[in-house]
């Protein structure tokens, strides 16, 4: 015992110094501005003194610069949107736009970091050379970034999946949990001013606050009603307008602005090897692999881990080796909320802060459940890497309006072929 | 001070508005809706979550028809279509999934309803279905042209003019539409009614109380509910049908998940399993959830409400909350709703 808790404890600490150092050098290169920039070039070849243009979605001229010495250009934006980014030129002498490629480039900035746009030019022997990065390297940065959504839809997951299996409930109202801490680590990063270093209080309050909610929401409503034997199809319509009280409520008293935390704006890509993202990135990949990690051992090596499985196996079984179920359900609840609430610091981290954020990813979450195996803690995190890392990816090759198809199709299959998903026990079900 | 707040509230307003809209269109396409849901959730006990996707159905099939001008663009003949597109959706949705566990197959067909509004908002269908911009074309629309104009002006046999007094004072479309709307409800809730009285519905109710006896019983339940599903499916495509007709566009937007749950929280409300649930309900809902926002909105205006508690910018939002504290609310105290049987309204999952 004394290992295994030294082993998590360890663990946590991890998390925690994870967490403090984030800020500290996640905001070393905080450029404040958003940005469309690139490079003009043919190949290696630089163009220097090509004059680019951005216009925004109502056809106005926003910014208009030459390219450098460097063949580099950078145009400030006001914001998220679409733009138009047109090369006027000149180009010299025997460089023109490669046939079928357009000298304007429509982009849709939908993060808050600057955007890079290439044209595609070609010199006097006609072959194609643009590529800022190869292919091979664009797929790569894609599976990246797709797996540091699936690590966050396995993180904010593993909640819902826990409920489930503990009380066989589905929880509709767990996405509003997931934007619950998001929009909590927001307020008191505006009102109270945690910005900056003291950025991880901050998260550590938001993530508290939603195993408070955890608690209050089983403690107040879902422990009574099931103590009243309503059925689990009614509790589930229960969760549903409760789902939509929340996200209400939320999008009433912090609006319909979609928010960036401050601390995190815009940052430029720190490059490791091929891959490159902002620093923030590596440590939101970090810290919900640790965290996973940790719920892992939790739930494998401890005495309160082993009772939620042993509940989430089957409860009276468990009831009668002398688990108190009602407090284990009570322990799933405060650990799967407090989750979620990480989740949603995290995805407001890469994303943005909305009102809608729950609603966009409940979907995606019920989605990795099922994958994973309904009731089961780590078939949520298989499933969630899985789900997010597929869509994510999938926006290489199809649109991306239709990434969310992937994760619903999925969704639909492994219900009809495989309910159980594919880490489920199979006797579980009717 | 109470008396007060008597003085500043236009009572006439109030009720004028709230009855204005339980008795208008949209009261008539959310029952409708209801009443398909009933089929498939209070008689048959099946948990669809993807009501809207019939309605979609519904709506797409008629309006893309339409505007593509397919064998000559007749409305009748768009209209069949969007029902057949409707039946499509029950069979695709019906044929794999009615065997699933009740919880599961609610995931499932809130999936599918979801796939099918982000296909038809794709960029890639843009010619069909308008993508995110919807049906008709922005141009047309600017032009006031629309596939039901030949509903609302061509066949309309009302006289130009404005009827009623009051709050409750239509213009001819609109009157038109409304009692389209209306009737259409009358005669799905007289199918229904008639339809449980008959031997397929008694085999229907025995499918919601017990799968497995009814099944013992040497009948093919997959069948029943895969008829239920379809029978269901076309009313509601009805009222997607219905709502496309009064709005003059169909656009994705209208077909989030959100507007399943409306019909869930009419259809509870009012009482599952009750021919007259769907209708009460509705009318009852939109009562509601207006009244309160009128009150809402002049209790803002004349400074009762502070506006750091709510501003008057919000009070459309609280038409989402109080739908969910009614969602919850009934399913906790009252599941039968305010006309159903509660015997007949305990749902598990078998």
């Amino acid at each position: 015992m004394g290992t295994r808790l030294r082993l998590i404890s360890g663990f946590l600490i991890l998390v925690m110094g994870l967490l403090v150092s984030f800020p500290v050098f996640a905001n070393a290169q905080n450029d404040n501005e958003l940005t469309i920039r690139g490079t003009v070039r043919v190949g290696k070849e630089i163009i220097p003194d090509a004059r680019v243009t951005v216009s925004n979605a109502q056809n106005i001229e926003i910014g208009s610069e030459l390219s450098g010495e460097d063949g580099k250009w950078e145009i400030p934006i006001p914001g998220l949107g679409e733009y138009t980014v047109t090369l006027v030129g000149p180009l010299p002498e025997g460089v023109v736009i490669r046939d079928g490629a357009s000298d304007r480039v429509t982009v849709i900035v939908d993060e808050y970091k600057s955007k890079a746009v290439g044209f595609q030019l070609v010199g006097e022997d006609k072959k194609p050379i643009l590529e800022i990065q190869s292919t091979w390297e664009r797929l790569l940065n894609r599976m990246v970034s797709g797996l540091k959504v699936g690590l966050l839809v396995a993180l904010a997951s593993i909640g819902l999946s826990l409920i489930f299996g503990v009380t066989g409930l589905v929880n509709f109202a767990h996405s509003e949990m997931v934007a619950f801490g998001a929009v909590i680590a927001l307020l008191l990063e505006s009102t109270i001013g945690l910005t900056g270093a003291l950025f991880p209080i901050a998260v550590i309050l938001a993530v508290m606050a939603g195993g408070g909610l955890g608690y209050g929401l089983e403690r107040g409503i879902f422990g009574p009603l099931r103590r009243k034997k309503m059925t689990n199809i009614s509790l589930m319509v229960v969760s549903i307008g409760l789902a939509f009280l929340m996200r209400y409520l939320i999008l009433i008293y912090h609006g319909a602005e979609p928010e960036t935390f401050e601390s995190f704006r815009i940052q430029s890509g720190v490059s490791l090897g091929p891959i490159e993202l902002p620093t923030k990135d590596y440590f939101i990949i970090a810290i919900a692999l640790t965290t996973l990690v940790t719920v892992g051992l939790l739930l494998q090596r401890t005495k309160l881990g082993t009772s939620m499985r042993a509940v989430s196996d089957n409860p009276a079984l468990a009831e009668s080796s002398g688990i108190d179920v009602n407090k284990t359900i009570m322990w799933v609840w405060i650990l799967g909320s407090a989750l979620a609430s990480l989740g949603g610091t995290m995805i407001g981290l890469t994303q943005v802060v909305e009102w809608q954020m729950g609603e966009k990813i409940l979907l995606l979450m019920f989605a990795a459940v099922t994958l994973g195996g309904l009731g089961t803690a780590f078939g949520a995190m298989v499933g969630g890497l899985a789900i997010g890392f597929a869509s994510e990816t999938s926006t290489f090759w199809l649109d991306n309006d239709l990434k969310f198809l992937i994760a619903l199709a999925v969704m639909i299959v492994i219900l009809l072929v495989r309910p159980q998903g594919i880490l489920g026990v199979r006797e579980r079900l009717g | 001070m109470l008396m007060n707040l008597f003085a500043e509230i236009d009572i006439s307003k109030l009720f004028g508005l709230a009855i204005r809209t339980s008795i208008g269109v949209q009261a008539a396409t959310f029952a409708l809706a209801a009443v398909g849901l009933n089929l498939h959730y209070g008689y048959t006990g099946l948990l669809n979550f993807g009501v809207v996707a019939f309605m979609a159905a519904g709506a797409y099939g008629m309006a893309i028809f339409f505007t593509q001008g397919w064998l000559g663009g007749s409305i009748i003949l768009a209209i069949a279509s969007g029902l057949t597109f409707a039946v499509i959706i029950a069979l695709s949705i019906g044929l794999p999934s009615l065997r699933l566990r009740a919880d599961y197959l609610a995931l499932t067909t809130i999936a599918i309803a979801e796939v099918l509004r982000i296909s038809f908002r794709s960029q890639r269908l843009l010619d069909l279905t308008g993508g995110p911009f919807g049906l008709p074309s922005i141009e047309d629309r600017n032009a006031s042209v629309s596939f039901a104009d030949v509903i609302t002006i061509d066949w309309n046999p009302i006289g130009k003019g404005s009827y009623g007094t009051w709050f409750l004072e239509f213009d001819e479309k609109t009157l038109w539409i409304m009692i389209i709307g209306w009737s259409l409800v009358s005669l799905a809730s007289l199918l229904i009614w008639g339809l449980m009285r008959s031997p397929w519905g008694r085999v229907i109710k025995a499918i919601r109380e017990d799968e497995d006896a009814a099944r013992a019983l040497g009948k093919n339940v997959f069948s029943y509910k895969l008829q239920s599903l379809i029978i269901g499916g076309v009313i509601a495509s009805f009222a997607g049908i219905v709502r496309a007709f009064d709005m003059g566009f169909v656009e994705t937007q209208q077909f989030r998940p959100q507007t399943t749950f409306f019909i869930w929280t009419v259809l509870i409300l009012g009482g599952a399993a009750s021919i007259w649930g769907p209708i009460i309900g509705s009318m009852t809902f939109w009562f509601i959830i207006i009244f309160s926002e009128e009150l809402l909105r002049q209790m803002v205006d004349s400074g009762w409400i502070p506006e750091a508690i709510l501003e008057s910018s919000d009070i459309a939002s609280v038409r989402m909350v109080l739908m969910g504290i009614m969602l919850a609310v009934l399913m906790i105290w009252r599941p039968q709703g305010l006309v159903g049987k509660k015997e007949e309204a305990q749902i598990d999952v078998r």
